[in-house]
């Protein structure tokens, strides 16, 4: 392999898991930032998403079309979720713990009833392209750029509307924030849907790339949960890192010792750095921002009194 | 404004108010004091609906509101500062106030209520893209205040606004709560131990003690440090 393939080869495994890790951890990312809520049904939530949207490809949908619907279907079962059990948990991570399991496995088991061991899939969109003496999915490369995309409208969502300064206010100090007329249980529903919309997104992106089995989400949720555990509690800087370093050992990896180590060392590194910093990406950072920031205001004062 | 009849609420089954009957007229400033761990946060906490009513009820502008939730009351213009003002660490002094638009009714902020703000605390304009979390105790005390003000409140609730403040600072604070009575006509109940700031702004005072209004203090009584003292004493 000549170095330029080999770079490619790199980056391509570099660009799929990221795409997958960011994609797959955003909604628990945001529902255990933003709720403090563990959704262990988080895999089976995608599993749904992967469903619905097959089979309204296959009863002849547009894929963009079954794609709004296996996220929106979603979303919506989140949302009876919500008011049926998580409303009652907001806050309680070990109970919901517990109770999102139950989901989990009510929803594997029930999918297994309703539809069988497994559905036909949907063929992979956009074809490939071959560099050196590979060929490489050209709609995983695509998948890769969609994630930066969405962590980017989750950005303007959460730093530049109402809804984000609520929700961001509310995950901050719900006490507070409902003392001073926020509909706090309304912000975490809202919350809420909105991590199972992503994760349905999630479900609905990768169902042409995978074969379509009551018990896929399990995968999804082993490595979206170790991206989350890495990432810590900001859903955004937090997972956008994490998936980026986790990857990035995950790529290297996959590409000289091939797709087992990848994942091994993938597990390695997030244990390793579990152990140094317990608080993840987002307690290093939100330390060094208040430093910076107090060493800003130092200088003010210093200027001040000079 | 606001009235109290027969309140009792407390945590569990342990009851801290006992029975608490009192009111407030429009625009009127007044004062509860009491010692340590008698429930004077407690109140305020009943009154912003944090912690349940188990008997009696809590009339404000006119309208029952023992059953309703805290945000609907702060929608209907209760503006409360937490003991410790209670700031959002993590989010700028300007989102901080940002929050504070959903008191009195969502309606949006125009720039003129920011201006009237930063007229009040001039320190907080300086400070606009600092995180909360970095302040000083005093610049939290004047986020928490300029945060509720941003919500145009009829009554306010403060509790302890003094509590990690300096004193220079602390009379700042009791001339704001002048200006804000004065200028906007903002009905105020001030729990307090530091007496000179209940001298400073309160014309009536209630004391509280054993779950119950003890005693109701005119503005003589306040200002008579031997009465006030002897009421505190352990
Ligand atoms: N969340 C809670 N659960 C159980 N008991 C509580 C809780 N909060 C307060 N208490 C108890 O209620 C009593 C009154 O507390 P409260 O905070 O209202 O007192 P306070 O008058 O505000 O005191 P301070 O002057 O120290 O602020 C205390 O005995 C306290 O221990
Ligand atoms: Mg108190």
């Amino acid at each position: 392999m000549d170095l330029y393939s080999s770079i490619f080869n790199f980056m391509y495994l570099f660009i799929d898991s990221f795409g997958f890790l960011i994609i797959s951890a955003l909604g628990l990312a945001i529902i255990f930032g933003m709720m403090g809520i563990i959704n262990l049904a988080h895999g089976e939530y995608i599993m749904l998403g992967a469903y619905i949207t097959t089979l309204t490809a296959a009863a002849g949908m547009p894929f963009i079309i079954a794609l709004l619907c296996g996220s929106l279907g979603v979303g919506l079962f989140g949302g009876i979720v919500d008011r049926l059990i998580i409303r009652h948990l907001y806050k309680r991570p070990l109970d919901s713990v517990v109770a999102s399991w139950g989901v989990s496995l009510i929803m594997s088991q029930g999918m297994l009833v309703l539809m069988g061991p497994s559905i036909p899939g949907l063929s992979t969109p956009m074809g490939s392209i071959n560099v050196g003496q590979f060929d490489y999915s050209v709609y995983r490369i695509f998948l890769g750029f969609l994630a930066i995309f969405i962590m980017i409208v989750l950005y303007v969502l959460f730093k530049k509307t109402k809804f984000g300064l609520h929700s961001r206010a509310t995950m901050q100090n719900a006490v507070i924030a409902r003392n001073l007329g926020i509909n706090s249980d309304r912000m975490y529903c809202m919350t809420y849907i909105l991590g199972s919309v992503l994760a349905g997104l999630a479900g609905a992106l990768y169902a042409p790339t995978l074969s379509i089995v009551p018990t896929m989400g399990s995968n999804f949720m082993m490595l979206s949960f170790v991206t989350v555990v890495v990432g810590g509690a900001d859903p955004m800087t937090g997972t956008l890192l994490s998936g980026g370093l986790l990857s990035l050992f995950n790529g290297g990896l996959s590409m000289i010792f091939g797709t087992l180590m990848g994942r091994l060392g993938l597990l390695v590194v997030a244990i390793l750095f579990i152990r140094v910093l317990p608080e993840g990406f987002s307690g290093l950072v939100e330390r060094q921002t208040l430093r910076v920031n107090r060493k800003k205001q130092e200088a003010i004062s210093n200027g001040e009194s000079n | 404004m606001l009235k109290t009849v027969k309140l009792r609420a407390g945590y569990g089954k342990v009851m801290i108010l006992q029975g608490v009957d009192f009111h407030i007229g429009k625009k009127e400033i007044i004062s509860i004091i009491g010692r340590n761990g008698v429930g004077k946060s407690t109140l305020m906490k009943t009154l912003i609906g944090e912690v349940p009513v188990s008997s009696g009820s809590i009339e404000f502008a006119g309208k029952d509101c023992t059953k309703l939730k805290a945000y609907e009351r702060a929608q209907l213009g209760m503006g409360y500062i937490p003991q410790g003002h209670g700031v959002f660490p993590l989010l700028t002094v300007e989102e901080n106030l940002l929050v504070g638009q959903c008191i009195n009714g969502n309606k949006q902020t125009t720039k003129k209520h920011m201006e009237l703000v930063y007229d009040y605390f001039p320190r907080l304009k300086e400070r606009r893209t600092q995180r909360a979390g970095t302040m000083s105790g005093g610049e939290r005390a004047m986020l928490s205040i300029a945060r509720i003000l941003i919500g145009e409140p009829s009554l306010i609730l403060f509790d302890e606004p003094s509590e990690g403040v300096q004193p220079n600072i602390v009379e700042l604070i009791g001339e704001i709560i002048l200006k804000i009575n004065a200028d906007l006509g903002v009905t105020i109940l001030l729990v307090e131990q530091n007496i000179g700031l209940v001298q400073q702004v309160s014309e009536k005072a209630y004391v509280i003690d054993k779950g119950l209004i003890a005693h109701e203090l005119d503005k003589a009584m306040i200002n008579d440090n031997e009465t006030t003292k002897r009421l505190l004493a352990v």
